[in-house]
C-alpha cells in the first residue's frame, strides 16, 4: 500500500491498485465519527457511443443511459441496496455527471458491511423489462422537475449551446423520448463495458484504519471473477469549434436570467500543469470578476449584476469551460459588460497585481477548509484528470502561482474561446 | 460549560482539533414577530455587505481574502417563538498557514461589522440602504421561481393563517420590508444590540481563555434576561385546502398535519422515529410507496418540526395523479397507526436516524447550532443519550404517534399548459 504524507494539509493518503484494476484510496481522518465512501466509474452522460467490451462494432445508446443505469443499480432481484445500507445504518446515494457515475454511502457504524454492500451492489447488475419500465416514470418526473427549474434550464441550455451536436448537448438525465427507448440489454452492455474494476476507483475517508479497510476490500474483490481488462474505445463526434452564439428562452419566471458560457478551444496541458492551468484560471476570474474586483463593484452599484451573480470553472474529460450566470433586469447590459471585461482581461489583470496576494490567500484558505468535509474531499478527488497530481497538491500549486502564470493562462483560454449567451426571460 | 460574560451574554467554546477551521457565531436573540423578523432579514442583507470600516462589498471582500478567505455571513433564524440575528465567521487554523493572529483578527473583524455599521445622521447610509433593500426585494421575487419553495410557502400560509409570524418566510415578507426606512431600521438595530440576549459560540482548536480575553474589548453590557417560551402549540383548526394553476410540467402536492409533540418533551423521540418511518428517510413508506412502488413522483418526503408540532409532506407529481397520491399518503399514515410495518424496516429507520445524529458531530456548523440551541433551552442531550432514547422507541410507540397526527392543510400547485 502506497502512503503519501502531505505536511501542509496534515493528511496522509493511502492508495493501492488491486490486481483486478480497481484503484483504492484511503484517507483516515482523526476525530471523525463517520466514514464516507464513494465508488466511481469513468463513465458519464457523454459516453453514449463505444465499442462494447469484447466486441468489435461500435454501438450508440439512448441519451440519459448512464443516469438511468445509476438509478437501476440499486434494485436487485430480492432486495433494494438502499435497504441493505439502512440495515447497517448506512445512508446511500448516487449521482451522474457528464463524465462520471458515483455511488456512495456514509455510516458511523458497520464500515465493513457497508463497504461490502457498496462493492457488491455496484458490481452485480440486475435488470428486467418490468423494473426498467417502472423507472421510466420516476426519471420522467425528475426530468420534468428540472424542466421547470430556470437555473437548470439556463445551465444545461448554455452547455448545449457550447457543444452543439455533441453528447454534452444532451441533458444528463436524457429526455422523455430518449429514456423511453432504454432496454435491459442496453444497461447490461453499458455495465459490462464501463463498470469493469479497471475503469473504477474507490475513495474511503473518515473514521477508518487503512490496513484493515484495505484487507476487507481485497477479500471482497478477490472472491469475484472479472473479464480481462481491455482499453475502452469511446466514440465521440469530432468536436467542431462552432458554438451557438445566442439563445433566448421564455419561461414563467419572475426575473430574467442571463448566462454566459465560455468554451475553451485551447489544448489543455497534462498532469500537474493541468491543475496549475485550472487554478490560474480560477484566480484570473476572481481577479477580474470576484467580489474584490473594482469592476464587480461598479456593475453591482449600477444594478447590472446583483448577489445572484456567480461563475464556475469546469474542467473535465474532453472539455473545459467557464459558466457565468446571474439574474439581470437587463440581460443585454449584463452580457455586454462582462464581455467587455473579458476583452480587456490582460490590461485589467496587469492592473490587479496589488490584489494578487489576497486572492491567492483566499484560494489557499478555501482549499484547506474543504478538507473539513469528507464529502468534498472524496467527491472532488479525480485521480485521472491531473495525472499523478490531485486535489492534495492544490495548496502547493496555488502557492507557486505568479501573476505572469495567470495572465498567460487567461490569454490562452480567452483568445481562442467560443462564447455563447443564453437568456431566460419572463413569458410563456 | 457556557460562561456568562455579562447578564444575558453567554460564551460557549467547543474545543476540538477535528477541523482545519475555527468557527465563531454571535447570535442576538429575542421573541419574534413579523415586523421584527422582517427587520432582521433586512439587517442581515445590509450588514453582510457593508460597515463603517468596510463600506463596500469590495473592501469587505478584500479584508476577508487577506484573512485566507475567511467566511463572513449574517443570517436570520427562528426556533419556535424565538428569532435570532446571527453573525458568523470561519477562519483557517493558524497552524496551517503559519500565522499567529487570525483568531484575534476575526474577533476584531466581527466587532467592527457588528458595532460599527455604515451610518450617517442616525440612519443607515441612504444609498447602500436603498440598494440592499431593493436587492432583497428582487431576490424575494425570484424565489418564487423555485416551485418547491413556493409550494412550501403557500402551504405555510394556509396552515399558519392565524399566526403570521410562522407564515412568514425566513427570506422575508416583501410588504413589511418595503415599508422599512433607513432611520427606523437603525434605531431598531441599536435597540436589538442593547436588549437582545447574546450567545457567542466558538468551535475549533481554541481555548476559552483566549476568547474571554479577546472579547473583553467588546465591553458587552448586562441586559434583561427573559426566559421566554420557545415552543409554539398551535390550536387544532378546520381543514383548509387550496389549488392553484401555473404553467408547469410538474405539479406539487404539499400537506400539513398537526402533530402535537414538542422538542425534547416526552414523546419527542417517538415522533422522530415515526417521521423517519413515514417520510423522513429514503427508506420511508412514502418514498417506497409513492415513488418506488407506484412510480408517481421523483420526490415524496416528510419533515417534522418539534418547535411548532408540525408534520409536513411534500411531493412532486404529475397533475393527473393528485387523488392517487393523496390516497397513498393517507394509507401510509393509516398503516403505521395499525402497526402494519416490519420490524426490519423499523430497525432500519432507527439505524438511519442514529447515523444522522452521529454524523452531525462531524459538522462544525451542526456543533455550533446544537450548542446555541441547548443554551436557549437550558438543557442538553448528548449524542450517546440521544441514541439511547431513539433505541428505546417501540413499534407500539410509533403507532400511537401516528394516531395523534391530524390533517390541517393541503396545497396543490397544479401544472398546466407548460411548453
Amino acid at each position: 500500500m502506497k502512503q503519501q504524507h502531505y505536511s501542509d494539509l496534515g493528511e496522509t493518503l493511502y492508495s493501492e491498485t488491486l490486481s483486478n484494476g480497481l484503484r483504492v484510496y484511503l484517507l483516515p481522518k482523526a476525530g471523525f465519527h463517520k466514514t464516507y465512501a464513494v465508488m466511481t466509474t469513468d463513465y458519464g452522460s457523454i459516453d453514449q457511443s463505444f465499442v462494447p467490451l469484447n466486441g468489435t462494432a461500435p454501438v450508440t445508446q439512448p441519451a440519459g443511459i448512464a443516469h438511468f443505469l445509476e438509478h437501476k443499480m440499486f434494485e436487485k432481484a430480492d432486495h433494494d441496496a438502499f435497504d441493505t445500507f439502512a440495515h447497517f445504518g448506512g445512508s446511500s446515494n448516487a449521482f451522474t455527471s457528464f463524465t462520471h457515475t458515483s455511488y456512495l454511502f456514509s455510516a458511523t457504524h458497520h464500515l465493513q458491511e457497508n463497504l461490502e454492500t457498496l462493492l457488491d451492489f455496484v458490481q452485480d447488475p440486475y435488470f428486467t423489462e418490468q423494473t426498467v419500465n417502472k423507472e421510466k416514470g420516476i426519471i420522467g418526473q425528475e426530468i420534468q422537475m428540472y424542466q421547470d427549474d430556470p437555473n437548470s434550464r439556463a445551465y444545461f441550455g448554455t452547455i448545449a449551446n457550447l457543444y452543439p451536436n455533441q453528447p454534452l448537448a444532451d441533458d444528463i438525465a436524457g429526455s422523455l423520448e430518449s429514456i423511453d427507448k432504454i432496454k435491459p440489454d442496453d444497461l447490461y452492455l453499458a455495465h459490462q463495458t464501463f463498470y469493469h474494476p479497471s475503469n473504477m476507483s474507490l475513495f474511503v475517508v473518515g473514521r477508518l484504519e487503512p490496513a484493515e479497510t484495505l484487507a476487507w476490500i481485497k477479500a471482497n474483490q478477490s472472491a469475484k471473477q472479472f473479464a480481462k481488462p481491455a482499453p475502452i474505445k469511446r466514440i465521440l463526434p469530432l468536436a467542431s469549434p462552432r458554438v451557438i452564439e445566442h439563445k433566448r428562452l421564455e419561461m414563467p419566471v419572475e426575473r430574467p436570467k442571463a448566462t454566459i458560457g465560455i468554451r475553451g478551444m485551447d489544448e489543455l496541458p497534462t498532469g500537474i500543469d493541468r491543475l496549475k492551468y485550472e487554478d490560474a484560471l480560477s484566480l484570473g476570474f476572481t481577479l477580474l470578476l470576484g467580489e474584490t474586483a473594482p469592476d464587480f463593484l461598479s456593475l453591482y452599484d449600477k444594478g447590472i449584476i446583483d448577489d445572484s451573480f456567480g461563475y464556475n470553472i469546469e474542467l473535465q474529460r474532453g472539455a473545459h469551460h467557464v459558466i457565468m450566470a446571474g439574474e439581470a433586469e437587463d440581460p443585454e447590459a449584463f452580457e455586454n459588460a462582462i464581455i467587455s471585461i473579458l476583452q480587456h482581461a490582460t490590461d485589467k489583470l496587469a492592473a490587479a497585481s496589488d490584489r494578487f496576494e489576497a486572492v491567492q490567500r483566499e484560494a489557499i484558505g478555501s482549499t484547506l477548509a474543504s478538507f473539513n468535509s469528507l464529502e468534498a474531499i472524496a467527491n472532488q478527488f479525480d485521480d485521472r484528470l491531473y495525472g499523478e497530481a490531485s486535489l492534495f497538491d492544490e495548496v502547493g500549486v496555488v502557492k507557486a502561482l505568479t501573476m505572469t502564470d495567470i495572465i498567460q493562462t487567461m490569454q490562452q483560454f480567452i483568445s481562442s474561446a467560443g462564447i455563447s449567451l443564453q437568456e431566460i426571460v419572463p413569458g410563456h | 460549560m457556557p460562561k456568562q460574560l455579562a447578564k444575558g451574554v453567554w460564551l460557549n467554546v467547543i474545543p476540538t482539533t477535528q477541523f482545519k477551521t475555527i468557527s465563531m457565531t454571535v447570535d442576538f436573540i429575542a421573541p419574534g414577530n413579523v415586523q421584527e423578523l422582517s427587520n432582521r432579514i433586512l439587517l442581515a442583507q445590509l450588514l453582510e455587505t457593508s460597515s463603517a470600516d468596510y463600506p463596500t462589498q469590495t473592501s469587505l471582500a478584500r479584508k476577508l481574502s487577506m484573512m485566507y478567505g475567511a467566511s463572513y455571513g449574517v443570517n436570520v433564524f427562528r426556533y419556535g417563538l424565538q428569532e435570532g440575528l446571527r453573525f458568523s465567521s470561519t477562519i483557517i487554523n493558524d497552524r496551517f498557514i503559519g500565522s499567529e493572529s487570525l483568531l484575534s483578527e476575526m474577533v476584531k473583524f466581527l466587532y467592527s461589522v457588528i458595532y460599527r455599521p455604515l451610518v450617517t445622521d442616525d440612519a443607515f447610509e441612504a444609498v447602500t440602504f436603498g440598494r440592499q433593500k431593493q436587492n432583497l426585494l428582487a431576490y424575494l421575487k425570484s424565489l418564487n421561481d423555485d416551485k418547491q419553495y413556493y409550494a412550501e410557502q403557500q402551504l405555510s400560509q394556509l396552515y399558519f393563517k392565524n399566526e403570521p409570524f410562522f407564515a412568514t418566510s425566513l427570506y422575508g415578507d416583501a410588504q413589511t420590508i418595503g415599508a422599512i426606512s433607513a432611520k427606523t431600521l437603525y434605531s431598531t438595530y441599536q435597540e436589538l444590540l442593547s436588549t437582545n440576549q447574546i450567545q457567542i459560540t466558538v468551535a475549533g482548536d481554541v481555548a476559552e481563555a483566549d476568547l474571554v480575553n479577546a472579547l473583553e474589548e467588546w465591553q458587552l453590557k448586562d441586559r434583561q434576561v427573559h426566559d421566554s417560551e420557545l415552543i409554539y402549540r398551535r390550536p387544532q383548526d378546520e381543514l383548509v385546502s387550496k389549488t392553484e394553476g401555473q404553467p408547469l410540467q410538474q405539479s406539487k402536492l404539499n400537506i400539513a398535519y398537526k402533530l402535537p409533540v414538542y422538542y425534547r418533551e416526552a414523546d419527542f423521540y417517538k415522533a422522530l422515529v415515526f417521521n423517519g418511518l413515514f417520510g423522513g428517510t429514503p427508506i420511508s413508506m412514502l418514498f417506497k410507496n409513492v415513488r418506488e412502488k407506484n412510480s408517481l413522483a421523483y420526490y415524496a418526503s416528510s419533515r417534522f418540526d418539534g418547535f411548532t408540532g408540525t408534520l409536513l409532506v411534500q411531493t412532486g407529481i404529475d397533475q393527473a395523479n393528485e387523488a392517487a397520491v393523496k390516497a397513498i399518503i393517507a394509507e401510509q399514515l393509516d398503516a403505521i397507526a395499525k402497526g402494519e410495518f416490519s420490524d426490519e424496516l423499523l430497525n432500519q429507520v432507527v439505524a438511519s436516524l442514529i447515523n444522522g445524529r452521529e454524523s452531525r458531530l462531524d459538522s462544525q456548523r451542526a456543533l455550533v447550532n446544537q450548542a446555541m440551541l441547548d443554551q436557549l433551552l437550558h438543557s442538553s442531550v448528548s449524542a450517546p443519550d440521544w441514541v439511547k432514547q431513539i433505541k428505546r422507541v417501540t413499534r407500539e410507540d410509533v403507532a400511537a404517534i401516528a394516531k395523534k397526527v391530524s390533517l390541517q392543510a393541503v396545497y396543490f400547485l397544479k401544472g398546466e399548459d407548460a411548453k
